[in-house]
């Protein structure tokens, strides 16, 4: 196999996209295209060519994999127009290479937004977020990213384009565009998707409370969701992530729930009792609201607070597992001499993410992997944990199926999801 | 049969799931030749034959037994139809190419129910009314309720997208279930992710719900629950016309409200209903012979045309309300003429009608649309909702009807389905029509498949199972021809120019009737390309073809390529 690029290869796809849109990587090739139907093209020099197509989104490396084809690297940068905002219904749609933060700017200087999602989840290109499932990408008030998409438009591996159809909720079919979401690519290339967006919130309201513990943070998480809460974000320090995050002084185990509500303002104002109202029940008591807009302000990137580096471990638990999972990730690090500390957020209807920092005795971050943390990952696993970035196992040789109906070649983004 | 004799068939499937739940009998066969398909009640009461007999029924009480007698199918090249309640009213359950019919009523358990994660286990074969009391008797709700809630199964819904009479709420099925355990078309049992946003890949349950037993066949379900309402506060509203009324909506949910129910009828919904007000007669019928959940006197959720003769009694003080004497003398005299003989005539001419209808509704009624709203959950945070939810209304133009209107609607939600029988006893038929978009397109949905129908049955419309980003339309219809082939023809006519009406103005051809035999057709017309997709689900899940074959655009016979 020739280090270099096949000539005939690179002025293909340089037909397609534009000279300038062109950059060889050893025999690989970088491609920026300016639309589905330029993508559709690419899938069908792919198969002339016997390359493979890779997905990169706002990213442009070439993907270490044994397999030995070529491989067209998609860099969907140029792609990152909305394609029509309906105001009407609050859907836009956008192509799938405009940034989850560009995109919320779009929106927010017309009053509208994605959706109450942290915007440290939203960094990647669209089709990035869409593509790969992750819990990050949820929040109570607004569920997950992907029930935002209210229909996509791909290209399969032979170059066909497809629109699923794009309505509220339909009863014609399984969730066509779901077996994009979360394919990576593997399936099909998201070239667009519409989504349904929200109006800013009238009022946002920021709420700070003292705990006992983090079981009892928890619970009162719980509680109030129970009844109905629907805060926009809600996160709960233990007490050495509060001090890291935040510079909050905590007692012994007492642990630091922050919240905001957003909405008409009587809703907002009646989430907010909510919540004020079951940590009562557990045991808590108000702080002060500098914290809540302390967080606040690091949640949304306008603090010059420096940020504690991204934690080593991250799992997600259903609410009644996330107070157990908890306590094994802490009794695991004792056991094994480490320290760790924890916040939880993200949370939807069905659970939330723990976001956990293990350090050595000395106080230095794990490296992933190290035996130390897995040890620790393997504690919370058993304690009812779902440790992030698994492939569902037990459905692989169904996905295989899949897969080898839409992509018999296995151009799309081979390295991935085996 | 692969060469099987039926004897041989019988030992085979009684191997499986025990002699007496299998059944090769005329009369049960004949029983699970159909759903509620309003073509396949036309065909049967106008004495048309049977086309489809499935060869065998089994009630398998495990998903061990459905996975072995879906091997068997597979060995023996037969077709396996799922059925749950036969509550389906677009030809799911038609057992195109005979086979075995699996009816999933044994498997009718609740599992479990978990307090803390608000979840609930529950066999596919589970009853929908049986199955709610339960949740309601431990302080919990699903939140679904069909109309069919009474005669439809847990596995139905899941089957084809199901939504309840509460969805704006609480969400439609799909939105309701967190995994399924499914036997697939070659009888592998698999479990869907339970906790799907931590696993990569794609969300497993979203692409089995709505499949209509094509892929497989649903044997549990783990579904979301909510405590039981603590209050639940009802409205009417009046508005000027379809446009006001349907903005009010939008405005509404685009606030972040969320009322469980929002039900907007359109001019001649309103008037129809309005005057059924009056026509108690039939569902006192209805009480004393025991096919209706107990209706009440007064007006049902969804009115249909008036269907028997009877004394008009006394005239509610509110019921009055907008609408002159005169006017009560015109509907009461329309809605007789057309129950009797009239109705004949009257539903061979529907542009007529149509048009008889949609001057009365404006120029009698005066009183626009009706809307009815509704709110329930915890106390604290449903008031406040309820607050500004009505203060929205007002606002957008809407005048407060006040508690009744709503009442009564929910005394009788679930009589509509009990009122369509004598209509076919007449010799005509009825049947509805669910579509959805998003609120841009809404108006050109509405009017186009109002008109497309329109010009074959008489039709009203309902707004409901609203979205903040869009909704979904009811269309009501009734007609009738002369003779079997006719009628089958007008009613193949309506469906055909109704759902491509929809699909060209961008509307999707179901919201949550699904698909069945009645909208294979529009299925490629809505999906395209998209289909592709659905191809290669069927070639990983049942690449035999085994699975409730002819179904929703896929192929009766043979394999099928994916690209």
């Amino acid at each position: 196999m020739s280090a270099e690029a096949n000539p005939a290869f690179l002025a293909d796809i340089a037909a397609i996209v534009g000279e300038g849109n062109v950059r060889p990587e050893g025999r690989h090739c970088h491609a920026n295209p300016s639309s589905a139907s330029e993508i559709s093209q690419l899938a069908k020099c792919a198969n002339t060519h016997r390359a493979t197509l890779i997905p990169v989104g706002k990213g442009g490396r070439s993907m270490p994999t044994d397999d030995m084809r070529p491989q067209i690297l998609l860099n969907m940068g140029r792609m990152n127009h909305v394609l029509h905002l309906d105001p009407t219904s609050l859907v836009v749609h956008a192509q799938a290479g405009i940034t989850g933060l560009v995109l919320e700017e779009l929106l927010n200087k017309r009053g509208l937004t994605l959706g109450a999602f942290a915007p440290a989840g939203l960094g990647s290109s669209l089709g990035g977020l869409l593509a790969v499932r992750t819990p990050g990408k949820s929040s109570r008030q607004h569920g997950t990213l992907e029930n935002m998409v209210l229909g996509v438009s791909a290209v399969l591996s032979d170059g066909r384009s497809l629109h699923t159809r794009v309505a509220p909720r339909r009863a014609s079919g399984p969730d066509f565009a779901r077996i994009l979401c979360g394919s990576e690519g593997t399936l099909g290339i998201i070239t667009s998707a519409h989504l349904r967006v929200h109006k800013l919130p009238e009022s946002r309201l920021l709420v700070a409370f003292r705990l006992p513990n983090m079981e009892e943070a928890l619970a009162a998480v719980r509680l109030a969701m129970r009844e109905e809460a629907s805060p926009a974000a809600v996160r709960v320090y233990d007490a050495s992530e509060a001090m890291a995050h935040l510079e909050e002084q905590c007692e012994g185990e007492e642990a630091l729930l922050v919240a905001a509500t957003a909405g008409p303002t009587s809703l907002a104002a009646c989430d907010r009792d909510l919540i004020a109202s079951a940590v009562s029940a557990v045991g808590g008591v108000r702080a002060s609201e500098d914290i809540a807009a302390a967080w606040w302000e690091k949640r949304t990137g306008n603090s010059d607070a420096p940020t504690p580096p991204a934690p080593n471990l991250q799992v997600s638990a259903t609410p009644r597992m996330l107070s157990p999972v908890y306590d094994a990730i802490v009794a695991s690090c004792k056991e094994q001499g480490l320290q760790c500390r924890a916040h939880a957020s993200r949370f939807d209807r069905d659970g939330g993410v723990l976001f956990v920092t293990v350090l050595d005795a000395e106080g230095a971050m794990l490296a992933a992997r190290s035996p130390e943390l897995n040890a620790v990952s393997d504690a919370a696993e058993s304690a009812g944990a779902y440790l992030l970035g698994k492939p569902n196992a037990s459905l692989q040789r169904y996905f295989d199926l899949l897969r080898h109906g839409l992509d018999p070649e296995n151009l799309l983004n081979p390295g991935v999801l085996r | 049969m692969a060469g099987l004799g039926e004897e041989e068939l019988f030992n085979a499937l009684a191997s499986i799931v025990g002699g007496k739940c299998v059944s090769m009998v005329e009369r049960d066969r004949e029983v699970y030749s159909r759903d509620m398909w309003p073509r396949l009640l036309i065909r049967r009461r106008q004495g048309g034959e049977i086309e489809h007999l499935p060869h065998a029924i089994v009630w398998p009480e495990s998903e061990r037994e459905v996975a072995a007698v879906v091997r068997l199918a597979n060995k023996l090249g037969m077709a396996i139809i799922p059925y749950g309640g036969g509550s389906g009213v677009c030809g799911g359950a038609v057992p195109l190419r005979g086979g075995i019919t699996i009816d999933m009523k044994r498997m009718d358990a609740i599992q479990s129910i978990s307090r803390e994660e608000l979840v609930t286990d529950v066999q596919a074969g589970a009853n929908g009314e049986r199955f709610e009391r339960e949740l309601r008797a431990k302080g919990y709700t699903l939140g679904h309720f069909p109309s069919s809630i009474y005669c439809s199964t847990v596995g139905g819904w899941l089957a084809c997208r199901a939504a309840g009479q509460l969805s704006t709420k609480y969400g439609k099925i799909e939105d309701r279930v967190v995994g399924l355990t499914f036997v697939t078309g070659k009888g592998q049992v698999i479990q869907t992710d339970e906790f799907a946003r931590a696993r990569r890949g794609p969300d497993w349950t979203q692409l089995i719900v709505g499949s209509e037993g094509t892929l497989g066949i649903i044997t549990s379900a783990r579904l979301r629950i909510s405590p039981a309402p603590e209050i639940t506060i009802l409205r009417g509203f009046a508005f000027e016309s379809v446009e006001e009324g349907t903005r009010a909506i939008r405005k509404v949910m685009q606030r972040g409200l969320r009322p469980a129910v929002v039900r907007l009828y359109d001019e001649v919904d309103t008037f129809i209903n309005h005057v059924s007000v009056f026509e108690s007669h039939s569902e006192e019928a209805l009480e004393t012979s025991g096919l209706c959940p107990w209706p009440e006197k007064g007006a049902g959720a969804l009115p249909v045309l008036p269907s028997s003769e009877g004394d008009v009694p006394g005239t509610p003080p509110r019921a009055r309300k907008g609408m002159g004497d005169k006017a009560l003398r015109l509907g009461r005299r329309l809605g007789s003429r057309i129950k009797q003989g009239a109705t004949a005539a009257a539903l061979t001419r529907p542009k007529l009608v149509n048009s008889t209808f949609g001057a009365l509704a404006n120029s009698i009624s005066k009183s626009g649309c009706k809307m009815i709203i509704g709110l329930e959950g915890p106390r604290l945070r449903t008031e406040v909702e309820a607050q500004l939810t009505f203060a929205a209304l007002e606002r957008a133009g809407g005048t407060d009807e006040g508690e009744e209107p709503g009442l009564k609607w929910l005394a009788h939600r679930y009589a509509v389905s009990y009122k369509m029988s004598p209509m076919f006893r007449e010799g005509g038929f009825v049947d509805t029509m669910e579509v959805a978009s998003t609120w841009e397109r809404l108006p050109d949905l509405y009017e186009s498949v109002k008109k497309a129908i329109g010009a074959h049955a008489v039709v009203m419309a309902h707004f409901s199972h609203a979205y903040a980003d869009g909704c979904s339309i009811y269309f009501s219809f009734a007609g009738r021809a002369d003779g079997l082939l006719e009628t089958q023809n007008t009613y193949d006519a309506i469906w055909r120019d109704g759902l491509a009406a929809a699909t060209r103005v961008g509307g999707t051809i179901s919201h949550h009737h699904g698909i069945g035999l009645l909208k294979g057709q529009a299925m490629h017309g809505e999906h395209r390309e998209a289909m592709t997709l659905f191809r290669a689900l069927k070639n990983t899940f049942d690449p035999n073809n085994t699975m409730n074959p002819g179904k929703m655009g896929l192929p009766l016979h043979g394999e099928m390529k994916v690209l």
